[in-house]
């Protein structure tokens, strides 16, 4: 048997290892789960947005109007981070991203479900009182979506309320 | 105790403590997250049912470009189908285009030609391979019917099967009569509302329950309840259920031997109105108004026209001294889906939708293919 003194340091090395090892798991842990918390914000926001999208668009196809606006109201911030919403075209369909971009890129998705004849437009729509967005951030005050029917297509966009 | 043994147990305890509390935490965090999951599921099956009924699709009028058939694959059916969508062009919501809806309709004993496979439209959805769904449309009421020697009990009922008092009932009821060695198509309308018990007697001038196989007497009932409307067609003979598509009816043959003949014109139900349609001959040599046996199952007839208001489309077929009815429903009961429902979290959503001036419970179902 090793002497007390070597044993007691074995036995504190040890308890250290274990602290140290807990510690870095726990840590590690958190991260993951806060990441997967914040995702899921995102994901909710970015559903949010494409249900409105969907509700706009079936309201322009049912409505005399060809042109429609709806403001749209959205957390200012997830976590203490800021967030961007854009929307990207995935294999034939759009998508809304909602993205985290500081320790790691965080993301959140929604699909829309249409394939053709509906555009997404980043110009400026050239309606009156309104600014043209390619995508928006968290934060950005009378934040809306647009919709404009011209002829057989429907457009739709991100603004804001001059 | 060795001072040794005294630390690895102390060690041990505390790896013990922490991998209960950790294993404890975990589910509780996760039970949060996945609830989370599932509202999302729920946001995302709303957003493709909103886009299935409020908008039309494009082109807009695809349920009438027969260009989209049983002959192509997959991919060249997306070449003419854009975008998917049941609504009628330029109608009210919640107002589904019949042509449409016929395309997710294969369940009538014969094959659609014109049938839209589900694959096709989770392409169009943007769902293929990661979402499951299923759409099935049904008729807002449940109608039963007693014959009993010149009177008919209609019941109407909802489809939870609670009974549906002061409905306005009204059965059109035709069979073939011989007259002067000439078969005759007769017919005779009569009106009543439900009582309490969400039934109706109505008496007609014929004894109806001894027309039976011999005269093929037939049920159209349209039943208004309060603004809720369906039609239900019944046959005291057996009944052939027919596909209809644009504007080609395809019959099935039924077993045994002998030829079908054609005894009537075609019957347009479209509610309050009953309309004659005509059978054009579109076939090569054969007879119009004979349905031979050919290479196939059934025969495809097409019609001069169809108003596009017509709920079912019935007419009386003859084989030997039997008469038949042939019923074609536009739409007929729909289940359409991609696959068996599963998944550990569905989404079920459920509207009311009018075709054709007919009422109709629609369900979606969405889940997802993996968890």
């Amino acid at each position: 048997m090793p002497s007390p003194i070597v044993s007691h340091l074995i036995g504190t090395t040890m308890l250290l290892v274990i602290m140290l090892v807990i510690s870095y798991y726990f840590t590690n842990f958190g991260t993951i789960m806060g990441v997967r918390a914040v995702e899921k914000e995102l994901n909710e926001i970015a559903e949010y947005i494409a249900s409105n999208i969907i509700d706009m668009i079936s309201l322009t196809n049912a409505s005399l109007s060809d042109t429609l606006l709806l403001e749209i109201d959205f957390p200012y911030e997830i976590n203490g981070y800021g967030y961007s919403i854009n929307i990207t075209k995935e294999s034939n369909h759009y998508i809304v991203i909602t993205r985290i971009e500081h320790i790691s890129i965080v993301e959140g998705k929604a699909i829309l479900p249409f394939s053709s004849q509906i555009i997404y437009s980043s110009l400026d729509p050239g309606i009156n009182g309104i600014e043209g967005k390619n995508g928006l951030y968290s934060g950005t005050r009378k934040a809306l979506i647009w919709c404009k029917k011209v002829g057989t297509e429907i457009y739709f966009g991100f603004g804001v309320r001059k | 105790m060795h001072v040794l043994y005294e630390y690895l147990f102390v060690c041990l305890i505390a790896f013990l403590i922490i991998n209960t509390s950790v294993s404890t935490i975990l589910p509780l965090i996760d039970i949060h997250l996945s609830q989370t999951e599932e509202y999302q599921l729920e946001k995302l099956a709303e957003r493709i049912f909103d886009k299935i009924l409020l908008t039309p699709g494009y082109p807009y009028n695809w349920g009438e470009d027969i260009r989209i058939n049983q002959t192509l694959t997959e991919d060249e059916m997306l070449q003419y189908l854009k975008d998917f969508g049941l609504a009628k062009a330029g109608a009210s919501p919640y107002v589904l285009d019949p042509n449409k809806v016929i395309r997710l309709e294969n369940g009538s004993g014969i094959d659609n030609l014109y049938y839209i496979p589900p694959k096709v439209i989770s392409k169009l959805l943007g769902i293929e391979g990661k979402y499951g769904f299923q759409l099935t449309i049904i008729p807002a009421l449940n109608i039963t019917i007693e014959v009993s020697g010149n009177t008919l009990t209609v019941g109407v009922y909802s489809q939870e099967k609670v009974p549906l008092p002061a409905s306005e009932v009204t059965v059109y009821a035709i069979w073939v009569e011989n007259k002067g060695g000439k078969d005759v198509l007769n017919n005779e309308t009569k009106t009543a509302k439900t009582d309490w018990n969400g039934k109706c007697t109505l008496s007609f001038s014929a004894n109806l329950e001894s027309k039976g196989n011999k005269e093929g007497a037939s049920f159209i009932i349209y039943v208004d309840f309060y603004g809720i409307r369906t039609v239900y067609i019944s046959s005291l003979s057996q009944t052939i259920l027919a596909s209809i598509s644009e504007k080609y009816l395809a019959i099935e043959y039924l077993e045994g031997t002998g030829a079908l003949h054609l005894e009537s014109d075609p019957l347009l139900v479209a509610f309050p109105n009953i309309f004659y349609g005509e059978i054009i001959n579109e076939t090569k040599g054969e007879s119009t108004w004979v349905i031979n046996k050919g290479s196939k199952s059934y025969k495809v007839y097409g019609l001069s026209s169809i108003d596009p208001y017509t709920n079912y489309i019935a007419l009386i077929v003859k084989k030997g001294n039997d008469k038949f009815l042939v019923i074609a429903p536009r739409p007929s009961i729909v289940y359409y889906a991609t696959g068996p429902i599963a998944g550990v979290h569905r989404v079920k959503l459920t509207k009311v939708v009018t075709i054709n001036d007919l009422t109709y419970f629609i369900e979606f179902y969405l889940w997802r293919m993996a968890e």
